[in-house]
């Protein structure tokens, strides 16, 4: 028997927000990293990409990470530490009516029972969040917090109840007749919400250290004979939290490199993943402008491009005079990692295959 | 913990949105160290540097490559108290 290469561990980024036509929905790309896992034996990802409201998949092979934390995973500021699991802090957003409240607070009771995660304490935050919703100039989707102080203290009393990593629960604002929402549901434009979630997870990683994902707290849609596949595992259920609570309960530690490094943390350092070891990064050719994937290429990490994957944006390979490995989609992807994988070239794979340049020589006698 | 303060009105968010020199064709300067080098200089000159407060980067991409105007960084901006 043949024995397996050792994992390639690999960055797959789908930026938030930017209208992915891989993505861009409802967890989406989550085919994409299942294949990219089973090619690389190691796949680290960011929760959008892994979350499709009630749907996940539960891979050992992939690491749940949040965006800040990729980032500066990437940079080699931190360390991920794999666990085999830890217990979920519940933050609800006080700005949420009881009933809303209530059917977020039976889903984690379900993933207790039904799934046998370690979730707890609850806590409310002080005041309500106040999330609002906007539009970059380049119509990405960001947005903010009024009470940014309340996300953090809640947090806190999270951490000082025992949780080890954060699912949050914001109440967004209702617009059920917006254009903007009929697009997505119907498989076209930008995430509104992808903006203001991701900064909401980046304030709580950044402030406690520990891994943190969001869901939204909306009212119900009406059915929509026109939905799109892609933006359907959102409108399953009347919350997005489960696929957050599977994710969070498996989540690598993020142990800053200083600790790793002076050995002042306890755990199984072998399998222990740092910058270092990144063999590549697959990301959509057209949103190269990310500070995980700007690092890894900065750092030589072959940069696979997918070209299948559009968005609004434009900023490719050629435009920042970064060289990638273009493909046709995530299954080339794929085929690429597999062949870094195992040693292969990929400028093998294609044609023509131009002869090596050989210097010219100096003129003068033999 | 990082140190944010968590009293009301500690902490402050704020959309980034800036253009920044391109990247200049030095292969041995790659993007990333030239967009550090210059959103670092574009935030010391912000506002809030001048009362005291730590604009941070939360979050930032390029957006857009213009040959004329460099690279359109958007992010959210992270204002701190500068005791904090």
């Amino acid at each position: 028997m043949i024995p397996e290469p050792p994992p390639l561990p690999t960055l797959l980024v789908v930026p938030t927000g930017i209208g992915c036509s891989v993505g861009g929905y409802a967890g989406d790309a989550l085919p994409a990293a299942r294949l990219l896992a089973a090619a690389s034996g190691c796949l680290i990802t960011h929760p959008n990409v892994l979350n499709a409201a009630a749907l996940y998949w539960s891979d050992r092979r992939i690491h749940y990470v949040e965006g800040w934390s990729l980032d500066r995973f990437a940079a080699g500021d931190l360390v991920l530490a794999p666990v085999p699991g830890r217990r979920v802090g519940l933050l609800l957003d006080a700005g949420m009516e009881p009933g809303l409240q209530l059917r977020h607070r039976q889903v984690a009771d379900a993933c207790r029972a039904s799934l046998g995660l370690r979730l707890g304490p609850v806590v409310v935050t002080d005041a309500p969040l106040g999330v609002t919703l906007r539009r970059g100039p380049t119509g990405t989707s960001w947005g903010s917090l009024e009470r940014p102080d309340a996300l953090l203290r809640a947090g806190e009393r999270l951490v000082a109840g025992g949780a080890t990593a954060i699912a949050v629960v914001a109440r967004f604002p209702d617009d059920p007749a917006s254009t903007a929402l009929a697009a997505y549901r119907q498989g076209e434009g930008v995430d509104a919400l992808a903006g203001a979630e991701a900064v909401i997870s980046h304030l709580l990683v950044r402030h406690l250290g520990i891994p943190c994902a969001h869901a939204p707290a909306l009212a119900p849609l009406p059915a929509e004979p026109w939905l799109d596949p892609r933006a359907a595992a959102e409108e399953l259920g009347h919350t997005f939290l489960p696929c957050v609570l599977v994710g969070l309960s498996r989540a690598p530690d993020l142990v800053p490199a200083a600790a790793a490094q002076a050995g002042q943390r306890p755990g199984r350092r072998g399998e222990w993943l740092d910058a270092g070891c990144i063999g590549a990064v697959v990301a959509p050719a057209g949103a190269l402008g990310g500070e995980a994937v700007l690092t890894c290429a900065a750092r030589g990490v072959p940069l696979i491009a997918v070209e299948g994957n559009s968005s609004l944006l434009a900023v490719t390979g050629a435009a920042l005079g970064q060289p990638v490995l273009p493909v046709a989609g995530y299954a080339e992807a794929a085929g690429v990692v597999l062949a870094l994988r195992e040693g292969i070239d990929p400028a093998a794979l294609a044609r023509p295959i131009p002869p090596l340049a050989v210097p010219s020589a100096p003129s003068g006698p033999l | 913990m990082s140190g944010l303060s968590t009293a009301p009105g500690g902490v402050r968010l704020e959309a980034l949105d800036c253009w920044l020199p391109g990247p200049c064709g030095d292969p041995s300067r790659s993007v990333l160290a030239g967009v550090r080098c210059a959103l670092e200089a574009h935030l010391r000159r912000h506002p809030a540097a001048l009362e005291g407060r730590r604009p941070e980067p939360l979050r930032w991409a390029v957006t857009a490559v213009d040959p004329r105007r460099g690279l359109r960084i958007e992010g959210v901006l992270l204002l701190t108290d500068a005791c904090a």
